[in-house]
């Protein structure tokens, strides 16, 4: 059975755009479905723990993202919860996998907001078990892990700081916070011009100070060892330029999990397969989707973008975006929405939280020289052992770009299509052409855009 | 705090209601499958449904995401590894 679907505007993801986008859509007037490949909505930032599980049920993110559900229900939102877009078409008609059952949904105006995901820097041992993102660790502790042992939360940005609160408010104690950004004059100047961002950033730095045992700014982890998981780290200081200095490399022993995080990038797959126009910056997070912040349009007409998708901004430029693209994506059928005045002073906001996350972006940049550093043997593509040598041999021997890598390598041909390496070996060719990253070119989606039964994709076509 | 029975290549496991396989998975410290050309033993890793790492077999059903997954009472979990 295929469940069919027309709504004037539909929404891929509910986290702080996707759900701010619908409920706004839906106040002015519009029928509106959200789809999210989640069982609950929030997207990361407003994952709500399910009852009774700990402390995190009650945090102040997953009690907005209550009320941004109630919020939108009692607007009339359609929410689709554990579906999972796999292709859409312009038009726009998108097509999903419920739960193993086929969802259809044709729409007139399609506001994509698919959040980010973790920027992945491999080394050697990021493939055993134990370690995973910092992301991983945040969901898994909302979800009720325990993490028993000894656990490290390393890489660099801001986001560190919000995983180790989430390990503090767990109760669940880190045996180092290691940062490769020792704290300077930067982080107190970029405060003192952002005040309202203050207490959030203090409570958050007390927080990771209360719960590890050891803090080490200007240190990197260099690698991890063990036989059949995780058992120790290297850690090794940096130099001015970031370089680790591997001389002085010491062994954090005994360990159970590594989490680690080198910030975020737009996730852009179904902007990208619908033919929007992208751009590139390192500052937000590599490739996004270009879109006009007081409308969310995109370069293809009726398709729109908000939040992390558009470049990463945080939380509250997310649901501003979000804000704006379902009053813009309304008004465009004929909808009339709220007044002019509001929709400037959310631009404001939009644009002070841009240039906030712009700041945080030049405290805490991509770590470039962690890419340059990693090893001839290490393995990029983690699906199919795919080792930086083999990547660059086939560049050497001619492979012209980023497909062509795949066909030969295999490298970003496995389960996640590329999705966790495909930035790294856009990065390790653009520097063997020695050409800018942008002009490398994106990991193009291909049908489907996520695994799915195939009886999934006949019903939802019929 | 309410739990749930399941079981993970047969052993019994019990896990608190709302949890996602993937916690118990990580609890259970088991490696989830075998890479395709060092064999190496692979886990859980991004946890939000975009590697494919921690894909496991639930009550027959192949390719299921265990991070996305949440827990029920006689749940059959199998693993790759």
């Amino acid at each position: 059975m295929t469940d069919r679907l027309q709504v004037d505007v539909a929404v891929i993801g509910a986290g702080p755009a996707g759900l701010s986008a619908s409920i706004a859509a839906a106040r002015c007037g519009a029928s509106v479905a959200v789809l999210d490949c989640f069982p609950v909505v929030g997207g990361q930032y407003h994952m709500q723990p399910r009852a009774d599980l700990n402390e995190l049920v009650g945090s102040v993110q997953a009690k907005d993202g209550a009320t941004l559900e109630r919020e939108a229900r009692e607007a009339g939102v359609q929410i689709f919860t554990n579906t999972e877009l796999f292709w859409a078409r312009p038009g726009f008609d998108l097509y999903a996998n419920r739960a193993g059952e086929a969802l259809a949904c044709r729409c007139r105006e399609l506001i994509v907001a698919c959040g980010a995901q973790e920027v992945v820097i491999p080394f050697p041992g990021w493939t055993l078990p134990g370690v995973t993102t910092a992301g991983a660790a945040q969901r898994l502790l909302k979800a009720g892990a325990t993490f028993e042992g000894r656990s490290v939360l390393a890489g660099t940005g801001p986001f560190l700081l919000a995983v180790a609160a989430t390990f503090a408010k767990a109760h669940v104690r880190l045996e180092a916070l290691v940062e490769r950004i020792r704290p300077g004059p930067g982080h107190l100047s970029l405060l003192a011009r952002y005040p309202e961002r203050a207490p959030e950033a203090l409570a958050l730095a007390v927080a990771a100070r209360r719960i590890a045992r050891r803090r080490l700014y200007g240190y990197v982890v260099v690698e991890a060892l063990g036989r059949d998981r995780l058992e120790a780290i290297r850690i090794a200081p940096v130099d001015r330029t970031g370089k680790p200095q591997l001389g002085s490399a010491m062994l954090l022993d005994g360990l159970d999990s590594l989490c680690i995080s080198h910030g975020f990038r737009p996730n852009v797959e179904v902007t990208t397969l619908l033919g929007a126009e992208h751009g590139f910056d390192p500052k937000q997070g590599g490739w996004y989707c270009k879109a006009d912040p007081a409308s969310g349009m995109t370069s293809v007409l009726g398709l729109r973008a908000a939040g992390e998708t558009t470049g990463i901004a945080g939380a509250t430029a997310a649901r501003v975006s979000g804000t704006l693209a379902g009053m813009a994506a309304a008004e465009s059928i004929g909808i009339t929405s709220a007044k002019t005045a509001d929709r400037k002073k959310s631009l404001a906001r939009l644009e002070r939280a841009r240039r906030f996350a712009k700041g945080l972006s030049t405290i805490w940049p991509l770590p470039r020289e962690l890419i340059e550093n990693i090893s001839k043997e290490t393995i990029i593509c983690r699906c199919e052992d795919v080792t930086r040598r083999e990547i660059e041999g086939a560049i050497e021997d001619g492979a012209p770009d980023v497909f062509a890598l795949k066909m030969w390598t295999r490298a970003g041909m496995g389960p996640c299509q590329g999705r966790v390496c495909g930035p790294i070996i856009a990065n390790l060719a653009a520097r063997l052409h020695e050409v800018d990253e942008a002009a490398i070119g994106l990991n193009r989606p291909h049908l489907p855009l996520r695994p799915v039964p195939v009886q999934v994709v006949k019903a939802s076509l019929d | 705090m309410r739990t749930v029975k399941l079981t993970i290549d047969g052993v019994l496991h019990t896990a608190p209601v709302g949890a996602t396989v993937g916690v118990v998975l990580h609890a259970a410290r088991k490696p989830l499958r075998s890479s395709p050309r060092a064999h190496q033993p692979r886990g859980l890793y991004c946890g939000m449904g975009i590697c494919f790492e921690c894909t496991v077999r639930v009550n027959g059903v192949s390719d299921v995401r265990a991070c996305m997954t949440t827990v029920a009472e006689g749940m059959i979990v199998e693993t790759l590894g």
